[in-house]
């Protein structure tokens, strides 16, 4: 009897399984396992705390020391390293300050108002029959600008609206003799210009303007010809939704949606090689990388975005392997069109505007990691004999195929953090394998950019667990519309947000998005990323290229225990006819430890005995 | 329960010597910004917290604000216990009791509350602008300084104030050189 162990180091996380294995009867019973954060870059020295705290871990469950042990099976990490950078590829600028297209909680008044901008000032100085709309700087009070406003307007001066710096609207309309359209909380109105035709429009409560969000709304407004309705456009656009807007008409005025030039792309294949530039969006990007397939190796434009993430890949990558940079290769890039918030550029109210944005994924892939380091080092600390044994691929076949109700011929879809992976076995046991770029750590660059809350870690945390809505003091509302009451009161700092429920906490996201947003969001970067890279993986493995030939597909690796991953990729290939879902690794591990499990498994058929050799 | 005769409102409740006070107008006029009824209601609780909750059995919108003692003002809600209000803070510039006013609205409308913040927002303006600012600033405090002042506390804010605001100057000034 022996005990040997499997040992696989993941780019997150590093597993171990022990088994008991009886030679005579070719039986093995697996007696432990654990699961620890990778230390370090996958395939470096650094790796080994990261294997003794796992193996730990498993041998304190039955009291093991590594004095029992016979046997340590370290897989041969496919040198597999991914990592994801974004280009924003539009930006809107406003020159010289033309319009003002925020949403403020509550405008006061309704309506339409269109005059000439006039500082609350300088009221007394207009004669009666002037048309104005007043701006109202925060230093001036609310109770003083009404009683200068009715003064105005008895005196004849047409006040048709006005824009307030402060939160102050309702206040000052209640106090008004004429209902007029007030728009408030204009973070810099020292900025707006003076003495130019400008429009006020707040539409009622719960609706939305409809006049300054029409181009030729806008030009019925300013009396503008053809060309200029052209250029004024992208504003009409931009207060499309809002319940209020100001749009101010100043001769040199311009909103503009410029393109920026984004950096190339250059895709090296065996059949030559396809130039594309970033800003023609991520169909483009794909369909030329599927064209020149194989891909040989990737470059970008130097001083891009994309050009310093793809070299940030293959710097890390030839430290990690201690091999010449012009040795690392990528082999493949994900790109996914996106939407970024930005503030646009010489706003006045802090306005944002979604910008187009391409994300990408690059993946790079080496000859071999210095797997012999780590397990000479293994050995050393241990005292346990370590092996180096079978390809990555293989073991986490032969690991899956643990999963009850499985079969050859039969697909894994091994989804991590960096690489998605796939490898198929036929039934005369011939096994295909490919990587691919993007994983989750993809899907959490694009929660993060989409939703701009600047934060990876929240990001993450969105991506890892459901949401749901605190809606009063006591209860929260699930994203199935389920309602959850408390005993106690939950915290005021929650109140009326939406919020992530993970395993022990309720984690508030401050935004104004709504729930249905932000899971949208989240469901479409796992559309994106994952079911994507599923569709693409099984036509580079699947020998006839046709999804249909397979019956099984199992998926395995962090990214598969995700609450609903494997539900979207499970319902877009049930479409081919294909047996889908989480892996179940001896029936009880769900879709972890597929290649530890290999590993010892496959000591029988391979290996012999230790202690015969 | 409330009265049903009632209008639903936002019941506010405040100790004696704040009923003239200008924060009490500045929560009033948090709650008209936000758009929801509010009416005072009669004090006559031993301390602040009961009458904070009082004042929300009592609201049929179940949410109430009291302001007391040393500028404390709270949002009580009607199915919290007595001690334990929705939010509570002592402040000490008028603009924070209309930004509390506003969360206890927001709490009756179910959107998330602001945070208050400690001065008003003075966000884009230039060093220069700033710079202005300060100068204004410093002939107003000047101004204030003949004049007799109430209280000693109002005199060690200013003190503090003027201290403050001449060590920003400083900085400000010197940044400016360095730009230049």
């Amino acid at each position: 009897m022996e005990y040997i162990v499997g040992v696989d180091v993941g780019n997150s996380t590093t597993e171990v399984a022990v088994g008991k294995v009886n030679k005579e009867e070719e039986n093995i019973e697996f007696i432990t396992d654990g699961i620890y954060k990778t230390t370090g870059f996958k395939g470096t020295v650094d790796n080994i705390e990261g294997i003794i705290n796992s193996l730990d871990s498993a041998l304190e469950k039955v009291d093991l020391k590594y004095g029992d042990l016979d046997l340590i099976r370290i897989n041969e990490a496919t040198p597999v390293i991914g990592d994801v950078a974004m280009e924003t590829i539009t930006e809107t600028v406003i020159t010289e300050s033309t319009m003002i297209g925020h949403d403020p909680w509550t405008p006061g008044g309704i309506g339409l108002g269109v005059g000439y901008t006039t500082r609350i000032e300088d009221v007394s100085d207009c004669r009666p029959g002037d048309e104005l709309i007043i701006i109202i700087p925060g230093d001036v009070d609310f109770a003083d600008a009404a009683v200068l406003i009715n003064k105005a307007v008895e005196s004849g001066i047409k006040v048709n609206g006005a824009v307030v710096q402060k939160d102050d609207a309702v206040l000052i309309v209640n106090r008004l003799n004429e209902n007029i359209p007030v728009i408030d909380e204009v973070k810099y109105i020292n900025k707006i210009p003076l003495n130019k035709k400008a429009a006020v429009e707040v539409a009622r409560p719960g609706g939305t303007i409809n006049k300054l969000s029409d181009p030729y709304g806008i030009a019925t407004i300013f009396e503008l010809n053809s060309e200029d309705t052209k250029h004024i456009f992208p504003v009409a656009r931009s207060l499309i939704g809002n319940r209020s807007a100001v749009v101010i008409r100043t001769p040199e005025g311009d909103v503009e949606e410029r393109k920026i030039p984004a950096g190339k792309l250059v895709i090296f294949g065996d059949k030559g090689k396809s130039e594309i530039s970033v800003d023609s969006g991520a169909e483009k990007i794909m369909d030329s990388l599927e064209k020149i397939q194989p891909v040989k190796d990737v470059k970008g434009e130097s001083g891009t975005n994309v050009g310093g993430m793809l070299d940030r890949v293959k710097e890390t990558m030839s430290q990690v392997t201690d091999q010449n940079l012009s040795e690392i290769m990528i082999k493949d890039i994900l790109a996914v069109n996106t939407f970024v918030p930005q503030k646009v550029k010489g706003g006045l109210a802090e306005e944002h505007a979604m910008e187009n944005a391409v994300g990408l994924a690059a993946m790079v892939k080496t000859s071999q990691l210095p797997m012999q380091k780590i397990a000479d080092k293994l050995q050393q600390k241990t005292g346990v004999k370590v092996v180096i044994a079978g390809v990555e691929a293989n073991m986490a076949i032969r690991g899956a195929l643990t999963t009850p109700g499985t079969d050859k011929p039969f697909v894994i879809l091994d989804m991590g953090g960096g690489s998605t992976d796939a490898a198929m076995v036929t039934t005369k046991n011939q096994v295909y394998s490919t990587h691919l770029a993007g994983a989750g750590d993809m899907v959490s660059l694009l929660i993060n950019i989409e939703l701009g809350i600047d934060d990876l870690k929240l990001a993450e945390l969105i991506k890892k667990y459901p949401l749901a809505k605190v809606e009063s003091i006591f209860h929260i509302r699930h994203e199935d519309g389920s309602v959850k009451f408390f005993d106690k009161p939950l915290a005021s700092k929650l109140f009326g947000r939406v919020v992530i429920l993970t395993d022990t906490d309720m984690v508030p996201i401050p935004t104004k998005h709504s729930l249905d947003k932000i899971s949208q969001v989240r469901r479409e970067a796992k559309n994106d990323v994952f079911v994507r890279n599923s569709e693409r993986a099984l036509k580079r493995i699947i020998p006839t290229g046709n999804i249909r030939d397979i019956d099984f597909v199992v998926m395995v690796g962090g990214s598969a225990i995700d609450f609903e991953i494997p539900t979207l990729i499970s319902n877009r290939l049930s479409e081919f006819g294909v047996v889908a879902g989480r892996g179940n690794i001896r029936a009880i591990m769900g879709p972890r430890n597929a290649v530890a499990t290999g590993l010892v498994l496959s000591y029988l058929d391979t290996e012999g005995s230790v202690k015969d050799g | 329960m409330g009265d049903h005769r009632e209008k639903p409102s936002v019941y506010i409740a405040v100790e004696d010597n704040y009923k003239n006070s200008v924060l009490l107008d500045y929560l009033c006029y948090g709650l008209e910004e936000e758009g929801i009824p509010f009416k005072m209601m009669d004090n006559s609780a031993e301390n602040l917290y009961s009458l904070a909750h009082q004042a929300a059995q009592a609201s049929r919108l179940n949410v109430s604000l009291a302001l007391g003692e040393n500028n404390r003002v709270l949002i009580h809600h009607k199915k919290l216990e007595p001690d334990q209000p929705f939010f509570e803070k002592e402040i000490n510039k008028e603009f924070q009791a209309k930004v509390i006013a506003s969360n206890a609205a927001r709490l009756v409308k179910g959107i998330p509350i602001k945070d208050i913040p400690l001065e008003v927002d003075n966000k884009n303006k230039s060093v220069s602008d700033i710079l202005t600012d300060l100068d204004n600033f410093q002939s107003i405090s000047k101004e204030t300084e003949n004049k007799k002042m109430s209280s000693s506390a109002k005199e060690i804010d200013e003190k503090r104030i003027k201290e403050l605001t001449n060590y920003i100057c400083k900085k400000l000034k010197d940044i400016e050189k360095n730009n230049i």
